[in-house]
């Protein structure tokens, strides 16, 4: 009897199928772990929320009139050179960096990224280098955003939501559940409410302040934040009887639906994240008749004068970094948008598995910071923290 | 991640489509079903985070094998178990309920052969996989894989005190 015939004949009693009795595998918390731990796009909430968050509160939605347009925003000079450096995160395992300043001046980002970690350090950078590694209580919190003051926001990976902020060099919760998103340099905070598998955006006027929750708009169930600009508008997007929908929920507590550029309603509107004076958007679907052409692909909306321009026909052209997981993907070689054009990077890649999400990009595009993960997911090739200094 | 909710679509077909066959491939690997479940779950989640990339493969159950083998060898190595994701009960309570002494004997001798070889041993005679594709999934030779399946064995033998054979490097035909 050779090798092959008796390893069958000998192993094959072991082969008793599926195992008996009921699986405890949750399918649902796969994909919301999946898109914390990883930085991958926000699971569809239409899959895995099963109840609609009631809110309190009118809902004002804002005139949409038109008047005396400012003009658009100047893009940053597309840089000519950058270098890639890894970023140092102590004697960790792994460590991802997950946003940044809009200066670029800090970064911030965790340790031990993966669902189920047995711990995660807040890590801290100040113009690249590590500056400041605060351990996380109990829930382990991963932070998504920094401001120029250096006060991180972020909330648990694992289920159930809770929301905490960095401030000082020590990690504390926010008032309320679910999770914070986002911070601007005013300090107000954008997340999201998440309780009993209810979700909708909510908003904090301060790391100290009672968290408001947003008024869902007619139509609308789940909805999450996908970003705070700087006059405090949360852009948010919500799952409507007409598929994907964004609304700005303004600082005066209005909220305005966002038509897609054909302006009929025909499209999805996926928002991603504010970069330079934009609001950064996957459209898919639609058609403006003035071009004739699909409006599909990654488009771009100036709130003040509602006006979309074209970013790129393909959606995974180029990387759109944001602090939620929407927009995230990997690729084999970093890119990234820099207003209307892409910005090569230099890679790091090591092995073929290697591949890049690119998470963070200063508003003078100077500063750019992102990971190197294993395309394959392998634990072997865990992630590196990366920046990029452009000029 | 996907880029729109048809993406969504296609990962929960593709799980929702597999996971009779992860379960019974991490159970093969694990003989344990809370672990089994543990393996499985995490590789979903990983699957979840790496979508956009590995949908697009040519072979995404390769890559799926892939990730629930090296989940299963780097969880062997961190040794955690115990304090897995679902707070495992005890193991073999099926296979005692069962009366099935040789298996679990069989079972508990696999459990001592070195990780890397019960997953040879299991995704060779247990899950029919080919050496050219027990290599791949393990990101090795398939000389490996073979003189893997050979010490695996001889270890086998030597737990269950079947002779091993005089040339130890041998070597069955190719399957």
């Amino acid at each position: 009897m050779n090798d092959d015939e008796y390893g069958t004949s000998l192993l094959r009693p072991l082969d008793t199928g599926v195992p008996d009795g009921p699986s405890r595998i949750n399918v649902a918390k796969a994909m919301g772990d999946g898109r914390r731990a990883r930085r991958v796009r926000t699971v569809s909430t239409a899959a895995v929320i099963t109840a609609v968050v009631a809110t309190a509160g009118a809902l004002v939605l804002r005139p949409t009139t038109e008047h005396v347009l400012p003009a658009l925003p100047p893009d940053p000079v597309k840089p000519s050179s950058c270098v890639a450096q890894k970023l140092e995160f102590g004697k960790a395992a792994s460590a991802e960096v997950t946003g940044g300043d809009p200066t670029g001046t800090y970064l911030v980002g965790t340790t031990n990224s993966w669902a189920g970690a047995e711990s995660r350090t807040v890590l801290v950078w100040e113009k690249g280098e590590l500056t400041a590694s605060v351990p996380t209580p109990e829930r382990m919190p991963v932070m998504s955003d920094i401001n120029g003051s250096g006060i991180a926001v972020g909330g648990t990976a694992e289920m159930p939501s809770l929301p905490f902020f960095l401030r000082d060099g020590k990690v504390t919760r926010l008032k309320g559940d679910g999770t914070a998103i986002a911070i601007n340099e005013a300090g107000e905070i954008a997340g999201n409410y998440e309780k009993r598998g209810e979700a909708a955006p909510q908003r904090w006027a301060s790391p100290d302040a009672e968290p408001e929750v947003m008024p869902v708009p007619a139509g609308a169930n789940g909805g999450r934040t996908v970003d705070i600009d700087e006059n405090g508008t949360v852009v948010t997007s919500f799952y409507t009887t007409k598929g994907e929908k964004a609304f700005l929920w303004h600082a005066d507590g209005s909220v305005e639906p966002i038509a897609g550029p054909d302006r009929l309603d025909r499209s999805n509107v996926q928002p991603i994240a504010f970069h330079f004076g934009w609001l950064y958007a996957e459209v898919r679907g639609g058609q403006s008749s003035a071009a004739g052409r699909s409006d599909s692909g990654i488009q771009r909306y100036h709130v003040p004068t509602r006006t979309w321009q074209q970013v790129s026909a393909a959606t995974w052209e180029a990387h759109v970094p944001a602090p939620t997981n929407i927009g995230g993907f990997q690729s084999e070689i970093p890119q990234v948008f820099v207003g209307r054009q892409i910005l090569e990077l230099p890679d790091m890649t090591e092995t073929p598995d290697d591949g890049y999400t690119v998470d963070f990009i200063s508003e003078n595009a100077k500063v750019v910071a992102g990971n190197k993960f294993s395309l394959t997911a392998s634990d072997n090739n865990p992630p590196d923290p990366i920046i990029w200094s452009c000029r | 991640m996907s880029r729109d909710s048809t993406a969504d679509d296609e990962y929960l077909a593709y799980v929702n489509g597999r996971l009779p066959a992860l379960r019974r491939l991490a159970y093969l690997l694990s003989g344990d079903r809370d672990q089994a479940d543990d393996l499985v779950q995490e590789t979903i989640t990983k699957l979840y985070a790496r979508w956009s990339k590995i949908s697009r493969a040519d072979n995404v159950d390769a890559y799926v094998h892939t990730m629930i083998v090296r989940a299963f060898l780097d969880e062997k190595r961190r040794g955690w178990w115990r304090v897995g994701l679902f707070g495992s009960i005890p193991e073999e309570r099926a296979e005692k309920a069962a009366g099935l002494e040789d298996r679990t004997m069989l079972r508990a001798a696999l459990k001592q052969v070195p990780p890397k070889q019960q997953a040879v041993l299991v995704l060779r005679f247990l899950y029919d996989r080919p050496v050219a594709e027990v290599a791949q999934i393990l990101g090795c030779s398939e000389g490996t894989v073979k003189s893997q399946t050979s010490h695996g064995l001889n270890a086998l033998r030597r737990i269950i005190g079947d002779p091993v054979p005089a040339n130890p490097n041998g070597e069955g035909g190719p399957r």
